[in-house]
């Protein structure tokens, strides 16, 4: 896993390649391999999807923010309490809101949408953001990470809608779809062939540069 | 006071100190957002009302022999009918539904009230459409659980006679309440 502070900083760096590194070179799900439980178990249709997706970008980039500013004044003993704390106090306002707006969503997303504060990609991330990274680093990394993240899990959403329901935005597409794909046991499928391809692709580019 | 002892306390004040902060952000967002959510679960259900019982306009939560049900009224407060809402176990867990039954116990529709975070393979969906076979349907008419009239969600017998079964237990409580009523 990587470690943020061994990382350059974003003098060094353009801006551009600070975000391609959370968006692709080390992409939560493909790269990571972490964030695996709303993947899989939200995805079942691409609104779901795309909910899950900006609540886990608001929660990344809002506590990056925060813990980053927050860095000098909190000592390593309390690190990770803070952590949990800031990350929490973050889920549980994109909780309410989409309970107050949205509530079908919310009640269509259920326990998954408080246990984003879990989520592996938001407790890997933050806790680079407490040793020595600056603000800009931090939200740069963020918005890289959430990005790569919401790209993944919208895509995914949108393949299982299709090919599990048939229907996409509640407009029937066609009959007999494959219903195991909207299943917990589909979406692990989708992402093993999601990972298969990328692989693949990589592996290509890989051996055409070569 | 030895240094590891001040330590901890620090520690403490800082930590104590950014909970507070939180808590006091977490109350100044609820508190704004706590009315709107009353707001919307209100007009949801009124809609599921609606949708339920298709010819009334207003409603009503009542109590009649210790059993909750909504009563709904057209147009001058003519009785339209009641809502009865009916918890079960099928297959997938335990199931909350609504029936909106008329005035001489005709069923005139049903609405399954929890939504799932996943999508089982017998979703709200085709049980409502499963239930549209009784729209209609009285309590005179109704419901063996064996009748090979009735047509069950294929592949699924055990929801099935869960949710014949259900419709059985909002017709029964309608005729209780109009009994106890009366």
């Amino acid at each position: 896993m990587r470690q943020t502070s061994n990382m350059e900083k974003p003098s060094e760096k353009s801006v551009f390649s600070m975000f391609l590194m959370g968006f692709w070179k080390r992409n939560p799900v493909f790269v990571l391999m972490v964030g695996f439980c709303p993947l899989v178990a939200i995805t079942v249709t691409t609104a779901n999807s795309i909910c899950i997706a900006l609540v886990v970008s608001f929660v990344l980039v809002s506590s990056g923010i925060t813990l980053s500013l927050l860095r000098k004044v909190i000592p390593e003993e309390i690190k990770m309490a803070v952590l949990m704390l800031v990350a929490s106090v973050f889920t549980t306002i994109a909780a309410l809101f989409i309970r107050a707006g949205f509530p079908q969503l919310s009640t269509a997303l259920g326990i998954y949408l408080p246990l984003v504060v879990m989520n592996c990609i938001i407790l890997d991330r933050i806790s680079g953001y407490t040793r020595n990274d600056s603000v800009l680093f931090s939200l740069l990394d963020s918005i890289g990470s959430s990005a790569g993240f919401s790209l993944v899990l919208v895509f995914t959403g949108f393949l299982r809608e299709i090919t599990g329901t048939g229907k996409l935005a509640e407009i029937q597409l066609f009959d007999k779809p494959v219903n195991v794909i909207a299943l917990y046991p589909g979406g692990f499928l989708t992402v093993g062939v999601l990972l298969a391809l990328i692989n693949w692709f990589v592996l290509e580019k890989g051996g055409k540069e070569q | 006071m030895p240094k590891e002892i001040s330590k901890i306390l620090d520690n403490v004040f800082r930590l104590t100190l950014l909970c507070v902060i939180s808590a006091f952000l977490l109350s100044l967002v609820n508190s704004y957002l706590e009315p709107k959510r009353i707001e919307n679960e209100q007009n949801l259900r009124a809609m599921d009302y609606r949708q339920v019982l298709p010819g009334a306009r207003n409603f009503e939560k009542k109590i009649s022999g210790g059993k909750k049900y909504v009563k709904g009224y057209g147009q001058d407060k003519i009785p339209a009918g009641k809502i009865i809402t009916v918890y079960g176990r099928d297959y997938n867990g335990y199931f909350e539904a609504l029936f909106g039954i008329s005035e001489d116990y005709r069923i005139l529709g049903v609405k399954f009230m929890n939504k799932s975070e996943s999508t089982n393979l017998e979703d709200n969906a085709s049980k409502e459409d499963f239930f549209r076979q009784f729209i209609g349907t009285s309590v005179h008419d109704l419901v063996d659980v064996n009748n090979k009239n009735v047509k069950k969600i294929h592949g699924a017998p055990v929801s099935s006679k869960a949710y014949i079964n259900a419709v059985r237990k909002a017709i029964g409580e309608a005729e209780s309440i109009d009994a106890t009523n009366q």
